[in-house]
């Protein structure tokens, strides 16, 4: 499975080059904030905090159709949210390697989007 | 800040006349990925991240009639904002459709409880979300449509009333008395009351009577 849906993103943006690569450096930077935060927040087990980054990471990684990551996040929300803590530790460390890889592959395609725009 | 980020339009007025589309999310990306959205069907996005300066939006004049709304947002949640509008002016009702993560049967329950009129759960496709702008759109219509319904009804409800009590009526001359002593005939009081126009002619009876004698007695 993809980590993101390209087809639907270039659908919303009407294959605006430029719209996409906005929304590509916003999700990226949003991403890679929200799941610091969210892992800052479990070694200190602020778990209401935790819940609404889970939540707030969801929001973002729709945007871009990434599935994996929002059920992951989903995983970490529900799990906050019950004070099910046995397996939140790996849960999130889990979602930032997910996170991580998104953003890579988002960077990328934003790469070859900008390769193809200016030529 | 990214460039689209400041481009976001915000409370400022819209630059065209066409239909105007509220979207309140914290979300930088939602807020870009849903001007797309309400740009490409033709409409003009309104987008704001703060839920108070919404609330403020849809409760002013000229409310854009349709609201895309999150759920959860600092200051007021989505659930909130949908409460406030409502309460504030249960009249003016615009289309909320919440726009959030949340998925559960329990979330749309309480979102549809909360007042809104759709729930929709990201991610989603941009075809989906236009079309159910859309069939908000045809709701309003109707809605605004069956209020100018009633409006009529009851503006001739309210003319006709007199017709509906007792009137006293000369046994003699036949005029009716209306306000405090005024006697006109049943013509003149219909035609100043409703506004009721007459034209003149003579019933079988009458032309019985009358208008068969005089034409065959000038014949």
């Amino acid at each position: 499975m993809d980590a993101f849906d390209t087809a639907e993103i270039r659908k919303v943006f009407e294959d605006d080059a430029d719209g996409i690569l906005d929304l590509i450096a916003i999700v990226s930077r949003d991403l890679l904030r929200y799941t610091a935060l969210l892992i800052e927040h479990v070694r200190c087990g602020e778990w209401e905090d935790v819940r609404r980054l889970a939540h707030t990471i969801q929001g973002a990684a729709s945007n871009v159709s990434a599935r994996e990551v929002v059920a992951q996040a989903r995983t970490i929300e529900l799990a906050a949210k019950q004070r099910r803590l046995d397996s939140i530790v790996e849960d999130s460390h889990a979602l930032s390697q997910a996170v991580g890889l998104l953003v890579a592959e988002l960077r990328n395609w934003a790469g070859r989007l900008r390769a193809s725009h200016v030529a | 800040m990214t460039a689209a980020e400041r481009a976001l339009p915000h409370d400022s007025a819209p630059p065209s006349s066409a239909l105007r589309i509220l979207a309140v999310d914290d979300d930088a990306g939602t807020r870009l990925t849903l001007v797309s959205i309400i740009q490409a069907a033709g409409w003009t996005p309104v987008v704001v991240a703060d839920p108070e300066q919404a609330y403020d939006i849809l409760t002013g004049p000229d409310a854009p009639p349709i609201a895309l709304v999150d759920w959860e947002m600092p200051k007021l949640s989505g659930i909130e904002l949908c409460q406030k509008v409502r309460r504030a002016d249960p009249d003016a009702r615009p289309y909320l459709i919440f726009v959030t993560i949340n998925a559960s049967a329990n979330d749309i329950v309480t979102g549809l409880d909360a007042g809104a009129d759709d729930y929709m759960v990201k991610p989603f496709a941009a075809v989906e979300l236009q079309a159910r702008v859309r069939a908000g759109l045809r709701t309003i219509a109707v809605q605004s449509d069956l209020r100018t319904r009633l409006r009529e009804a009851e503006t001739i409800a309210a003319l006709t009333k007199p017709l509906r009590e007792t009137m006293p009526i000369c046994v003699y001359c036949h005029r009716v008395r209306h306000g405090a002593a005024q006697w006109s005939t049943l013509e003149e009081y219909l035609h100043t009351e409703i506004n009721v126009k007459f034209t003149h002619g003579f019933c079988p009876t009458c032309y019985t009577s009358h208008v068969k004698p005089d034409l065959e007695g000038g014949a």
